[in-house]
């Protein structure tokens, strides 16, 4: 469903800078997890709190999780950007809640 | 109130709900494997998934705390009380499902919202974990070089 994303955008002008490891990262990805890392930015841009989760004395680094990866990311509201740092594969912590 | 009395106030809150949230779950797995009979499972089970909500609200509040105001032999600590909890939530709905009860409505309706909550402790977990461990670190830290040294792609959307 590309509308949510679209209709996000239109709303709120956020664009992306990746660093080299994210962008390689996300080049290898399908189109469909990137429209999901796509919009899961977008809505933790407009709601931090809410919407991702924040690395624990590391600034202002925060944490979103899309199916089986990791974005980790910060968020320049002044210049309307979202930069993130890394996209890694998710850890074996949810093996306790996903059966 | 100041920053330094907000974290400690905040951080008195996360244990007595803690051990007021593993106290509920073991009652609630206590219920479910003994059978205590259909109020007993369900009550045990609704109780179970308050005390939950309570705690999840507690955890986000630990994690926006300023930088500095956890200690990193907190964040070890609490890591294991985590891991703790989440086991029981574990336990819990695996013997929730072992004992029929996912498949009666009322019953089911709070295990599965258990089930939920614990995916947001481990989301939290995940985040807690993340943050001290040295190759999240260092792929971050790397990044962000990157992005300061201008190797970098800006891009309008990611599809």
């Amino acid at each position: 469903m590309r509308s949510d994303g679209a209709a996000l955008l239109s709303e709120d002008p956020y664009s992306f800078k990746l660093s080299q490891q994210a962008a390689s990262y996300l080049r290898r990805q399908n189109a469909d997890t990137k429209e999901r890392i796509n919009d899961a930015l977008l809505e933790a841009a407009k709601d931090p709190i809410g919407a991702s989760d924040h690395l624990v004395n590391r600034g202002a680094e925060r944490k979103v999780r899309v199916g089986g990866l990791r974005v980790l990311f910060r968020i320049d509201s002044v210049a309307k950007l979202v930069l993130v740092d890394a996209i890694l594969p998710r850890g074996d912590i949810y093996k306790h809640t996903r059966r | 109130m100041n920053p330094a009395t907000t974290s400690i106030a905040a951080l008195d809150r996360w244990q007595i709900i803690f051990h007021e949230t593993m106290a509920a779950l073991l009652r609630a797995q206590e219920a479910v494997k003994r059978q205590f009979g259909f109020w007993g499972v369900l009550n045990g089970l609704w109780k179970c998934n308050r005390d939950l909500k309570i705690l999840n609200s507690s955890l986000k509040a630990l994690s926006e705390l300023p930088d500095g105001a956890l200690s990193e032999e907190f964040i070890k600590a609490h890591i294991l009380e985590l891991r703790k909890l989440l086991n029981s939530i574990d336990d819990l709905v695996s013997a929730g499902k072992r004992h029929g009860w996912t498949n009666r409505t009322l019953t089911s309706a709070p295990l599965g919202q258990i089930r939920m909550r614990g995916e947001y402790v481990a989301d939290y977990l995940d985040a807690l974990e993340m943050s001290i461990d040295p190759e999240v670190l260092k792929a971050v830290e790397e990044g962000r070089s990157q992005i300061d040294r201008g190797e970098c792609e800006v891009m309008e959307r990611l599809f």
